[in-house]
Protein backbone atom coordinates (compact mmCIF):
# COMPACT_ATOMS: atom_id res chain seq x y z
CA UNK A 1 0.00 0.00 0.00
CA UNK A 2 2.72 2.44 1.02
CA UNK A 3 4.81 1.36 -1.91
CA UNK A 4 1.79 2.05 -4.08
CA UNK A 5 1.54 5.59 -2.82
CA UNK A 6 5.19 6.21 -3.41
CA UNK A 7 5.07 4.72 -6.87
CA UNK A 8 2.11 6.93 -7.59
CA UNK A 9 4.03 9.97 -6.39
CA UNK A 10 6.95 9.08 -8.59
CA UNK A 11 4.76 8.57 -11.64
CA UNK A 12 2.87 11.74 -10.83
CA UNK A 13 6.15 13.59 -10.42
CA UNK A 14 7.30 12.38 -13.80
CA UNK A 15 4.01 13.18 -15.52
CA UNK A 16 3.69 16.63 -14.06
CA UNK A 17 7.17 17.30 -15.33
CA UNK A 18 6.11 16.62 -18.86
CA UNK A 19 2.85 18.52 -18.44
CA UNK A 20 4.35 21.75 -17.29
CA UNK A 21 7.89 22.95 -17.52
CA UNK A 22 7.78 24.94 -14.30
CA UNK A 23 6.85 22.00 -12.05
CA UNK A 24 9.73 20.08 -10.50
CA UNK A 25 10.48 16.43 -10.72
CA UNK A 26 10.75 14.82 -7.31
CA UNK A 27 13.11 11.90 -7.04
CA UNK A 28 11.48 10.02 -4.21
CA UNK A 29 12.90 6.61 -5.08
CA UNK A 30 14.40 5.19 -1.93
CA UNK A 31 15.08 1.63 -3.00
CA UNK A 32 18.68 0.70 -3.71
CA UNK A 33 20.78 -2.33 -2.78
CA UNK A 34 22.00 -0.90 0.55
CA UNK A 35 18.45 -0.12 1.65
CA UNK A 36 17.11 -3.54 0.71
CA UNK A 37 19.97 -5.43 2.36
CA UNK A 38 19.91 -3.42 5.56
CA UNK A 39 16.15 -3.67 5.89
CA UNK A 40 16.30 -7.44 5.35
CA UNK A 41 18.93 -7.57 8.10
CA UNK A 42 16.74 -5.57 10.52
CA UNK A 43 13.78 -7.84 9.85
CA UNK A 44 15.80 -10.86 10.94
CA UNK A 45 16.65 -9.34 14.31
CA UNK A 46 14.63 -10.36 17.36
CA UNK A 47 11.94 -8.07 18.75
CA UNK A 48 13.27 -5.84 21.50
CA UNK A 49 10.34 -4.71 23.66
CA UNK A 50 10.27 -1.12 24.92
CA UNK A 51 13.19 -0.28 22.72
CA UNK A 52 14.72 3.12 22.22
CA UNK A 53 15.09 3.34 18.48
CA UNK A 54 17.38 5.65 16.55
CA UNK A 55 16.00 6.04 13.03
CA UNK A 56 17.70 7.79 10.17
CA UNK A 57 20.39 7.73 7.50
CA UNK A 58 24.17 7.24 7.60
CA UNK A 59 24.45 9.71 10.47
CA UNK A 60 22.38 7.36 12.60
CA UNK A 61 23.88 4.20 11.14
CA UNK A 62 27.43 5.28 12.02
CA UNK A 63 26.54 5.91 15.66
CA UNK A 64 27.65 3.21 18.08
CA UNK A 65 24.56 3.80 20.21
CA UNK A 66 24.62 0.35 21.80
CA UNK A 67 28.21 0.68 22.92
CA UNK A 68 27.65 4.14 24.32
CA UNK A 69 24.41 3.16 26.08
CA UNK A 70 24.77 -0.50 27.15
CA UNK A 71 22.34 0.03 30.01
CA UNK A 72 19.44 0.82 27.65
CA UNK A 73 17.56 -1.34 25.11
CA UNK A 74 18.81 0.52 22.06
CA UNK A 75 18.20 -0.25 18.40
CA UNK A 76 20.13 1.36 15.60
CA UNK A 77 17.85 1.71 12.62
CA UNK A 78 19.96 3.90 10.41
CA UNK A 79 20.32 3.13 6.72
CA UNK A 80 23.05 4.92 4.90
CA UNK A 81 21.65 7.08 2.09
CA UNK A 82 18.08 6.90 3.30
CA UNK A 83 15.55 9.67 2.68
CA UNK A 84 12.26 10.59 4.35
CA UNK A 85 10.31 8.50 1.84
CA UNK A 86 12.47 5.49 2.71
CA UNK A 87 11.79 5.88 6.44
CA UNK A 88 8.07 6.18 5.77
CA UNK A 89 8.15 2.89 3.91
CA UNK A 90 9.88 0.94 6.68
CA UNK A 91 8.05 2.03 9.81
CA UNK A 92 6.59 -1.46 10.31
CA UNK A 93 10.01 -2.79 11.17
CA UNK A 94 10.31 -0.11 13.86
CA UNK A 95 6.82 -0.26 15.35
CA UNK A 96 7.02 -4.07 15.74
CA UNK A 97 9.34 -3.50 18.72
CA UNK A 98 6.69 -1.45 20.48
CA UNK A 99 9.32 1.18 21.27
CA UNK A 100 9.24 3.49 24.21
CA UNK A 101 11.05 6.23 22.36
CA UNK A 102 11.88 6.91 18.75
CA UNK A 103 14.59 9.37 17.76
CA UNK A 104 14.26 10.47 14.18
CA UNK A 105 16.94 12.29 12.23
CA UNK A 106 16.30 12.37 8.51
CA UNK A 107 16.26 14.83 5.64
CA UNK A 108 19.77 15.69 4.60
CA UNK A 109 19.82 13.19 1.71
CA UNK A 110 16.44 14.53 0.61
CA UNK A 111 18.04 17.97 0.34
CA UNK A 112 20.98 16.48 -1.53
CA UNK A 113 18.52 15.28 -4.17
CA UNK A 114 16.75 18.60 -4.35
CA UNK A 115 13.49 17.46 -2.76
CA UNK A 116 11.69 20.67 -1.70
CA UNK A 117 11.65 21.38 2.04
CA UNK A 118 7.86 21.48 2.01
CA UNK A 119 7.69 17.86 0.84
CA UNK A 120 10.20 16.78 3.46
CA UNK A 121 8.23 18.46 6.23
CA UNK A 122 5.04 16.85 4.91
CA UNK A 123 6.83 13.52 5.18
CA UNK A 124 7.79 14.20 8.80
CA UNK A 125 4.10 14.67 9.52
CA UNK A 126 3.19 11.52 7.62
CA UNK A 127 5.86 9.55 9.52
CA UNK A 128 4.51 10.79 12.85
CA UNK A 129 0.89 10.09 11.91
CA UNK A 130 1.85 6.60 10.79
CA UNK A 131 3.71 5.83 14.03
CA UNK A 132 0.87 7.25 16.11
CA UNK A 133 -1.64 4.93 14.52
CA UNK A 134 0.01 1.86 16.00
CA UNK A 135 1.86 3.45 18.94
CA UNK A 136 -0.12 6.31 20.48
CA UNK A 137 2.00 6.30 23.64
CA UNK A 138 5.46 6.30 22.12
CA UNK A 139 7.37 9.54 22.43
CA UNK A 140 8.82 10.69 19.15
CA UNK A 141 11.89 12.87 19.32
CA UNK A 142 12.63 14.84 16.21
CA UNK A 143 16.33 15.47 16.22
CA UNK A 144 17.26 18.62 14.38
CA UNK A 145 18.86 17.97 11.01
CA UNK A 146 22.52 18.74 11.65
CA UNK A 147 24.04 21.76 9.97
CA UNK A 148 26.70 21.19 7.35
CA UNK A 149 30.13 22.73 7.20
CA UNK A 150 30.18 24.24 3.70
CA UNK A 151 33.96 24.67 3.56
CA UNK A 152 34.51 20.94 4.05
CA UNK A 153 31.60 19.70 1.99
CA UNK A 154 32.21 17.31 -0.90
CA UNK A 155 30.95 18.32 -4.34
CA UNK A 156 28.14 15.75 -4.25
CA UNK A 157 26.67 17.36 -1.13
CA UNK A 158 26.97 20.98 -2.27
CA UNK A 159 23.20 21.13 -2.84
CA UNK A 160 22.72 20.87 0.92
CA UNK A 161 22.57 24.30 2.53
CA UNK A 162 22.19 25.44 6.09
CA UNK A 163 19.36 27.75 5.11
CA UNK A 164 17.30 24.77 3.88
CA UNK A 165 18.24 22.85 7.01
CA UNK A 166 16.97 25.76 9.07
CA UNK A 167 13.62 25.60 7.25
CA UNK A 168 13.33 21.89 8.08
CA UNK A 169 14.20 22.42 11.72
CA UNK A 170 11.84 25.35 12.10
CA UNK A 171 9.12 23.23 10.51
CA UNK A 172 9.73 20.41 12.98
CA UNK A 173 9.82 22.79 15.91
CA UNK A 174 6.57 24.45 14.83
CA UNK A 175 4.44 21.34 14.59
CA UNK A 176 6.05 19.55 17.53
CA UNK A 177 4.72 22.32 19.78
CA UNK A 178 1.19 21.45 18.76
CA UNK A 179 1.57 17.69 19.01
CA UNK A 180 1.41 15.57 22.10
CA UNK A 181 4.29 13.09 22.55
CA UNK A 182 6.35 14.76 19.86
CA UNK A 183 9.40 16.68 20.93
CA UNK A 184 11.89 18.66 18.92
CA UNK A 185 15.50 18.14 20.00
CA UNK A 186 17.75 20.92 18.87
CA UNK A 187 21.28 19.56 18.54
CA UNK A 188 22.75 22.80 17.25
CA UNK A 189 23.85 24.01 20.71
CA UNK A 190 26.47 21.26 20.90
CA UNK A 191 27.26 20.42 17.28
CA UNK A 192 27.24 23.83 15.58
CA UNK A 193 29.90 26.52 15.82
CA UNK A 194 29.18 30.21 16.39
CA UNK A 195 28.46 30.71 12.69
CA UNK A 196 25.91 27.91 12.69
CA UNK A 197 28.08 25.46 10.76
CA UNK A 198 28.85 21.89 11.80
CA UNK A 199 31.90 22.14 14.08
CA UNK A 200 34.94 21.53 11.95
CA UNK A 201 36.81 19.37 14.45
CA UNK A 202 34.05 16.75 14.71
CA UNK A 203 33.38 16.21 11.02
CA UNK A 204 35.58 14.53 8.42
CA UNK A 205 33.60 15.74 5.39
CA UNK A 206 31.37 18.60 6.49
CA UNK A 207 28.29 16.43 6.91
CA UNK A 208 29.10 13.23 8.84
CA UNK A 209 30.35 13.00 12.42
CA UNK A 210 33.53 11.46 13.76
CA UNK A 211 32.36 8.35 15.57
CA UNK A 212 33.77 9.58 18.86
CA UNK A 213 31.53 12.68 18.59
CA UNK A 214 28.48 10.53 19.26
CA UNK A 215 29.56 10.25 22.88
CA UNK A 216 29.11 13.98 23.24
CA UNK A 217 25.79 13.82 21.44
CA UNK A 218 24.49 11.11 23.77
CA UNK A 219 25.76 13.02 26.81
CA UNK A 220 23.74 15.98 25.62
CA UNK A 221 20.59 13.87 25.18
CA UNK A 222 21.05 12.70 28.76
CA UNK A 223 21.66 16.22 29.99
CA UNK A 224 18.44 17.53 28.50
CA UNK A 225 16.72 14.45 29.94
CA UNK A 226 15.39 12.90 26.77
CA UNK A 227 17.42 9.75 27.40
CA UNK B 1 49.18 14.37 -25.43
CA UNK B 2 47.16 11.18 -25.26
CA UNK B 3 50.32 9.11 -25.53
CA UNK B 4 51.86 11.02 -22.69
CA UNK B 5 48.81 10.36 -20.55
CA UNK B 6 49.01 6.68 -21.38
CA UNK B 7 52.65 6.51 -20.41
CA UNK B 8 51.94 8.26 -17.14
CA UNK B 9 49.06 5.98 -16.33
CA UNK B 10 51.19 3.01 -17.36
CA UNK B 11 53.89 4.00 -14.92
CA UNK B 12 51.31 4.70 -12.26
CA UNK B 13 49.74 1.32 -12.87
CA UNK B 14 53.02 -0.57 -12.57
CA UNK B 15 53.92 1.27 -9.37
CA UNK B 16 50.49 0.44 -8.05
CA UNK B 17 50.84 -3.19 -9.07
CA UNK B 18 54.25 -3.32 -7.47
CA UNK B 19 52.85 -1.96 -4.23
CA UNK B 20 50.10 -4.55 -4.26
CA UNK B 21 52.39 -7.49 -4.69
CA UNK B 22 54.79 -6.07 -2.14
CA UNK B 23 55.68 -8.55 0.56
CA UNK B 24 53.96 -7.40 3.75
CA UNK B 25 55.02 -10.33 5.87
CA UNK B 26 57.36 -8.13 7.92
CA UNK B 27 54.86 -5.33 8.35
CA UNK B 28 53.65 -5.18 11.94
CA UNK B 29 52.10 -1.70 11.72
CA UNK B 30 48.45 -1.28 12.63
CA UNK B 31 47.73 2.41 12.84
CA UNK B 32 45.58 3.98 10.14
CA UNK B 33 42.72 6.50 10.09
CA UNK B 34 40.13 3.78 10.64
CA UNK B 35 41.95 2.27 13.60
CA UNK B 36 42.49 5.70 15.13
CA UNK B 37 38.86 6.80 14.73
CA UNK B 38 37.61 3.62 16.46
CA UNK B 39 40.28 3.74 19.11
CA UNK B 40 39.36 7.33 19.87
CA UNK B 41 35.76 6.25 20.49
CA UNK B 42 36.85 3.29 22.60
CA UNK B 43 39.08 5.54 24.66
CA UNK B 44 36.11 7.81 25.35
CA UNK B 45 34.16 4.75 26.47
CA UNK B 46 36.99 3.38 28.57
CA UNK B 47 35.02 3.60 31.82
CA UNK B 48 31.77 2.18 30.53
CA UNK B 49 30.86 -1.07 32.31
CA UNK B 50 29.96 -4.08 30.21
CA UNK B 51 29.26 -7.68 31.24
CA UNK B 52 30.42 -9.11 27.96
CA UNK B 53 32.86 -7.78 25.40
CA UNK B 54 33.40 -8.96 21.85
CA UNK B 55 36.94 -8.15 20.80
CA UNK B 56 38.47 -8.49 17.36
CA UNK B 57 38.56 -7.22 13.78
CA UNK B 58 35.86 -6.45 11.20
CA UNK B 59 34.11 -9.77 11.74
CA UNK B 60 33.55 -8.71 15.34
CA UNK B 61 32.88 -5.05 14.59
CA UNK B 62 30.09 -5.86 12.13
CA UNK B 63 28.33 -8.25 14.49
CA UNK B 64 24.92 -7.16 15.82
CA UNK B 65 25.86 -8.67 19.18
CA UNK B 66 23.73 -6.47 21.39
CA UNK B 67 20.57 -7.17 19.46
CA UNK B 68 21.18 -10.89 19.23
CA UNK B 69 22.40 -11.47 22.77
CA UNK B 70 19.46 -9.55 24.21
CA UNK B 71 19.09 -7.81 27.54
CA UNK B 72 20.55 -10.49 29.78
CA UNK B 73 24.01 -8.93 29.50
CA UNK B 74 25.37 -5.48 28.85
CA UNK B 75 27.37 -6.07 25.71
CA UNK B 76 30.22 -4.03 24.28
CA UNK B 77 31.63 -4.32 20.77
CA UNK B 78 35.35 -3.69 20.54
CA UNK B 79 36.03 -4.75 17.00
CA UNK B 80 38.14 -2.69 14.62
CA UNK B 81 37.96 -3.50 10.94
CA UNK B 82 41.35 -4.46 9.52
CA UNK B 83 43.01 -4.82 12.90
CA UNK B 84 45.84 -7.31 13.35
CA UNK B 85 47.14 -8.86 16.56
CA UNK B 86 49.71 -6.08 17.00
CA UNK B 87 46.95 -3.47 16.99
CA UNK B 88 44.92 -5.61 19.36
CA UNK B 89 47.77 -6.08 21.77
CA UNK B 90 48.16 -2.31 21.92
CA UNK B 91 44.55 -1.74 22.99
CA UNK B 92 43.54 -4.80 25.02
CA UNK B 93 44.52 -3.42 28.45
CA UNK B 94 42.01 -0.56 28.21
CA UNK B 95 39.31 -2.87 26.89
CA UNK B 96 39.39 -4.97 30.07
CA UNK B 97 39.98 -1.99 32.36
CA UNK B 98 36.41 -2.10 33.70
CA UNK B 99 36.70 -5.84 34.34
CA UNK B 100 33.97 -7.42 32.23
CA UNK B 101 32.64 -10.85 33.23
CA UNK B 102 33.40 -12.38 29.87
CA UNK B 103 35.43 -11.55 26.81
CA UNK B 104 35.13 -13.23 23.42
CA UNK B 105 38.21 -12.99 21.24
CA UNK B 106 38.46 -13.53 17.51
CA UNK B 107 41.76 -12.49 16.06
CA UNK B 108 44.28 -13.28 13.40
CA UNK B 109 42.76 -13.24 9.92
CA UNK B 110 44.36 -9.90 9.05
CA UNK B 111 47.74 -11.27 10.15
CA UNK B 112 47.09 -14.08 7.69
CA UNK B 113 46.22 -11.53 5.01
CA UNK B 114 49.62 -9.93 5.36
CA UNK B 115 51.36 -13.24 5.62
CA UNK B 116 52.79 -12.41 9.06
CA UNK B 117 54.61 -15.30 10.65
CA UNK B 118 52.24 -17.52 12.61
CA UNK B 119 54.80 -17.51 15.42
CA UNK B 120 54.39 -13.75 15.76
CA UNK B 121 50.62 -14.00 15.75
CA UNK B 122 50.59 -16.72 18.40
CA UNK B 123 53.06 -14.78 20.50
CA UNK B 124 50.75 -11.76 20.37
CA UNK B 125 47.84 -14.01 21.19
CA UNK B 126 49.61 -15.24 24.27
CA UNK B 127 50.54 -11.73 25.37
CA UNK B 128 46.94 -10.60 24.92
CA UNK B 129 45.77 -13.48 27.13
CA UNK B 130 48.36 -12.57 29.75
CA UNK B 131 47.40 -8.91 29.74
CA UNK B 132 43.74 -9.81 30.26
CA UNK B 133 44.58 -12.20 33.10
CA UNK B 134 46.78 -9.62 34.73
CA UNK B 135 44.40 -6.67 34.40
CA UNK B 136 41.24 -8.55 35.14
CA UNK B 137 41.88 -12.00 36.60
CA UNK B 138 38.19 -12.80 37.04
CA UNK B 139 37.25 -12.18 33.42
CA UNK B 140 36.39 -15.42 31.70
CA UNK B 141 38.21 -15.67 28.39
CA UNK B 142 36.55 -17.31 25.39
CA UNK B 143 38.87 -17.96 22.48
CA UNK B 144 37.02 -18.28 19.21
CA UNK B 145 38.56 -20.21 16.34
CA UNK B 146 39.61 -18.20 13.33
CA UNK B 147 36.90 -18.69 10.73
CA UNK B 148 37.88 -20.55 7.59
CA UNK B 149 37.40 -18.80 4.24
CA UNK B 150 35.50 -19.81 1.16
CA UNK B 151 38.00 -19.62 -1.69
CA UNK B 152 35.32 -20.07 -4.31
CA UNK B 153 33.74 -16.72 -3.51
CA UNK B 154 36.80 -15.07 -1.97
CA UNK B 155 37.25 -11.57 -3.33
CA UNK B 156 40.68 -10.77 -1.91
CA UNK B 157 43.76 -12.11 -3.65
CA UNK B 158 45.96 -11.53 -0.63
CA UNK B 159 44.02 -14.20 1.25
CA UNK B 160 43.98 -16.84 -1.45
CA UNK B 161 45.77 -20.12 -0.82
CA UNK B 162 46.25 -19.37 2.88
CA UNK B 163 44.07 -22.06 4.41
CA UNK B 164 47.14 -23.76 5.84
CA UNK B 165 48.04 -20.66 7.83
CA UNK B 166 44.58 -20.61 9.39
CA UNK B 167 44.89 -24.29 10.26
CA UNK B 168 48.29 -23.70 11.87
CA UNK B 169 46.97 -20.74 13.84
CA UNK B 170 43.92 -22.62 15.06
CA UNK B 171 46.14 -25.48 16.25
CA UNK B 172 48.33 -22.98 18.09
CA UNK B 173 45.28 -21.28 19.56
CA UNK B 174 43.94 -24.59 20.85
CA UNK B 175 47.30 -25.22 22.46
CA UNK B 176 47.13 -21.84 24.24
CA UNK B 177 43.62 -22.65 25.41
CA UNK B 178 44.93 -25.80 27.12
CA UNK B 179 47.97 -24.07 28.54
CA UNK B 180 46.03 -21.15 30.04
CA UNK B 181 42.87 -23.13 30.93
CA UNK B 182 40.56 -21.06 28.77
CA UNK B 183 37.36 -21.92 26.93
CA UNK B 184 37.67 -22.73 23.25
CA UNK B 185 34.71 -21.68 21.15
CA UNK B 186 34.76 -23.67 17.97
CA UNK B 187 32.43 -21.47 15.94
CA UNK B 188 33.64 -22.96 12.70
CA UNK B 189 31.94 -26.18 13.69
CA UNK B 190 28.64 -24.52 12.81
CA UNK B 191 29.64 -21.92 10.25
CA UNK B 192 31.93 -24.03 8.09
CA UNK B 193 32.09 -27.41 6.44
CA UNK B 194 35.47 -28.66 7.50
CA UNK B 195 37.74 -25.79 6.50
CA UNK B 196 35.36 -24.10 4.09
CA UNK B 197 33.13 -21.28 5.26
CA UNK B 198 29.59 -22.17 4.23
CA UNK B 199 28.55 -20.37 1.07
CA UNK B 200 25.19 -19.31 2.46
CA UNK B 201 26.94 -17.42 5.25
CA UNK B 202 29.28 -15.25 3.22
CA UNK B 203 29.25 -12.81 0.34
CA UNK B 204 32.96 -12.22 -0.05
CA UNK B 205 34.43 -15.45 1.27
CA UNK B 206 35.62 -14.03 4.60
CA UNK B 207 33.01 -11.79 6.22
CA UNK B 208 29.79 -13.32 7.43
CA UNK B 209 26.17 -12.30 6.98
CA UNK B 210 23.19 -11.83 9.28
CA UNK B 211 22.21 -15.52 9.18
CA UNK B 212 25.72 -16.46 10.28
CA UNK B 213 25.66 -14.08 13.24
CA UNK B 214 22.29 -15.46 14.29
CA UNK B 215 23.69 -19.00 14.15
CA UNK B 216 26.84 -17.90 15.96
CA UNK B 217 25.01 -16.36 18.91
CA UNK B 218 22.71 -19.36 19.00
CA UNK B 219 25.84 -21.52 19.31
CA UNK B 220 27.13 -19.41 22.20
CA UNK B 221 23.80 -19.64 23.97
CA UNK B 222 23.39 -23.37 23.43
CA UNK B 223 26.82 -23.99 24.89
CA UNK B 224 25.91 -21.78 27.86
CA UNK B 225 28.70 -19.35 27.10
CA UNK B 226 26.04 -16.64 27.15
Amino acid sequence: MKKGIILFLMVWGGLSCSWAQQSIHIDSNYIFSGYTEQLAHFKKMPVLPKAIVFVGNSLTDAGRWNDILPELPVLNRGISGDISYGVLARLDEITRHNPKKIFLMIGVNDLKRGIPTKNIIDNYIRIIDEIRKSLPKTTIYLNSVLPVNPSKLLESFKAVTNSDIRILNEGMQRFSQKEKNVKFVNLHPILADKDGNLRSEITPDGIHLEISAYVELVDYLKKIKVL
Amino acid sequence: MKKFAMIVSGIWFSIHLCAQTNDKSQDSTYSNWYYLSREKLYQELKYVKYDVIFFGNSITERGPWQELVGRKYKVGNRGIGGDNTFGMKARIADVVGTKPKKIFLMMGINDVGRGLSTDWTLKNYEEIIRIIQEQSPKTKIYIQSILPMNEEVLKYDYLKGKEDMIRTLNRGIEELVRQYHLTYVNVKEWLADGYILKKEYTLDGIHVNTDAYIRWVQYLKEHKYL
